[in-house]
C-alpha cells in the first residue's frame, strides 16, 4: 500500500504538483532521522544531511525509473551521505576499529535495573552508541522493517554480512539481559 | 548440533527448516543455559522491534521548501541574466558586423586592375586590423570581450551556487 502511495506521489510530484513532495518528506523524515542520528551520533549533522538526501532525491525524482522501491532508492542515498560525512571527519576510521564487541565493556558493568523501564532506558542507550553499520542495520531492519535483501542493496554488502551486524548487535543486547538474570521474569 | 548465537538468531528470525528447528528446539529446552538465551534474545528482540523512532525539529519541511524555492528562483535570474548577456553580445557582434560591411562597400577599387578576391578580403582584413589594434576600434572590442569574460565568470559562478543550493 505504501509502495503505491510513493509511486502515485512521485507521478504527482513529476506533474508540478511540488507541495506534494511534503508527503514524502512526511513518510521518511522521522525514520530517516532516526537512522541518521544513530550512525552520527550528532542531531545537528544528521538533520543537515538529512535535507541535503531529501534535496538529492527531489532533484533525481525525474531519472528514477522505479526499477526498487523508493525507499530503498531513498534510503541509499541517506546510507551514502552518513558513510560520505563519516569518513570527512576522519571518523570513519576510528569507527571501523570500533565493533560492537567493545561495548561489551558496558556489559561488564554490574547493573540493578529495579524495573523494565531501566532496562528499556539501559538497552537504548546501548543501541545509540553502537558503530554506524550496526545502528544502519538496526533501523532498516526494526524500525523501517526493510527486508535483508532490500537492506543489502541499500548498503551495498552481502546478506551474510548484514546478518552479522544484526546478530552482534542483538547479541550485545541479550548478554545485558542475561547478566541481569531479567529474561524469565520480562518475557 | 551445536547450539550457537547464529542458531538461536535463525530460530528468531524463523529461518530453520522444520526438521532443523524441531532438532535445535529439543536441545535448547533440555538445557537451562539455553533457554535462558534464548529467552535474553528473543527480549533483546522484542526490545529492538519498539525502538524509539526520533523526531526531526518542527520545521523541516519549510527548510527543504525554503531551499527548492531559492534554488529555482536562482535558476530563473540566472537564465534570464544568461538571455540578457546573450542579446548584448549579439546585437553589438551586429554592430560590428555592419560596421564592416559598410567600410568595405565604401572603399574605392580601381576599376581598370582586376585583382583576386580573396587578396581583396585579406587586404581588407588587414588594413581593419590595424585599425582595430590603433585606433578607437580597439576600446570596443576590448569591451565586449571583457563583458564576454565578466558574463562567463559570473554565469559559472551562478551555476555553482545552484548547484550547492540543489545539494543543500
Amino acid at each position: 500500500m505504501k509502495e503505491i502511495n510513493d509511486v502515485e506521489i512521485i507521478e504527482s510530484i513529476k506533474k508540478g504538483n511540488i507541495n506534494d513532495f511534503n508527503l514524502l518528506i512526511d513518510a521518511y523524515k522521522n525514520k530517516a532521522y532516526s537512522m541518521l542520528k544513530r550512525m552520527l551520533k550528532n542531531e545537528f549533522d544528521a538533520e543537515e544531511i538529512l535535507q541535503d538526501c531529501f534535496l538529492k532525491a527531489y532533484y533525481s525524482l525525474d531519472k528514477f525509473q522505479y526499477k526498487s522501491k523508493f525507499s530503498t532508492y531513498f534510503y541509499r542515498i541517506v546510507y551514502n551521505s552518513a558513510i560520505t560525512k563519516l569518513s570527512g571527519k576522519k571518523r570513519l576510521i576510528e569507527q571501523a576499529m570500533d565493533s560492537v564487541d567493545d561495548h561489551y565493556d558496558l556489559i561488564d558493568e554490574s547493573y540493578s535495573f529495579e524495573n523494565n523501564k531501566e532496562l528499556s532506558e539501559k538497552l537504548n542507550e546501548i543501541i545509540e552508541k553502537l558503530p554506524p553499520k550496526y545502528s544502519a542495520v538496526l533501523n532498516l531492519f526494526y524500525l523501517e522493517q526493510l527486508s535483508i535483501k532490500e537492506i543489502c542493496e541499500i548498503m551495498a554488502t552481502t546478506e551474510s554480512n548484514i546478518k552479522v551486524l544484526l546478530y552482534r548487535s542483538r547479541n550485545a543486547l541479550k548478554e545485558i539481559i542475561i547478566k541481569n538474570n531479567l529474561q524469565e521474569e520480562l518475557i | 548440533m551445536i547450539i550457537t548465537d547464529e542458531i538461536l538468531n535463525k530460530i528468531i528470525d524463523n529461518e530453520l527448516d522444520q526438521e532443523t528447528r524441531i532438532e535445535a528446539m529439543d536441545i535448547i529446552n533440555n538445557s537451562e543455559e539455553l533457554t535462558k538465551r534464548l529467552s535474553a534474545l528473543k527480549l533483546a528482540d522484542k526490545h529492538l522491534k519498539n525502538i524509539p523512532e526520533l523526531n526531526v525539529s518542527y520545521n523541516f519541511n519549510n527548510i527543504i521548501f525554503d531551499k527548492i524555492n531559492k534554488a529555482a528562483q536562482y535558476a530563473k535570474t540566472q537564465k534570464r541574466f544568461f538571455i540578457a548577456v546573450f542579446s548584448i553580445i549579439v546585437l553589438l557582434l551586429l554592430g560590428v558586423f555592419v560596421f564592416f560591411i559598410i567600410s568595405t562597400s565604401s572603399m574605392p577599387v580601381k576599376p581598370s586592375f582586376k585583382i583576386d578576391i580573396n587578396t581583396r578580403i585579406i587586404d581588407i582584413m588587414v588594413k581593419k586590423l590595424e585599425e582595430v589594434i590603433s585606433g578607437k576600434v580597439l576600446t570596443i572590442f576590448s569591451s565586449i570581450i571583457s563583458l564576454i569574460i565578466i558574463s562567463v565568470i559570473y554565469f559559472l559562478e551562478e551555476s555553482k551556487k545552484i548547484k550547492k543550493l540543489k545539494n543543500g
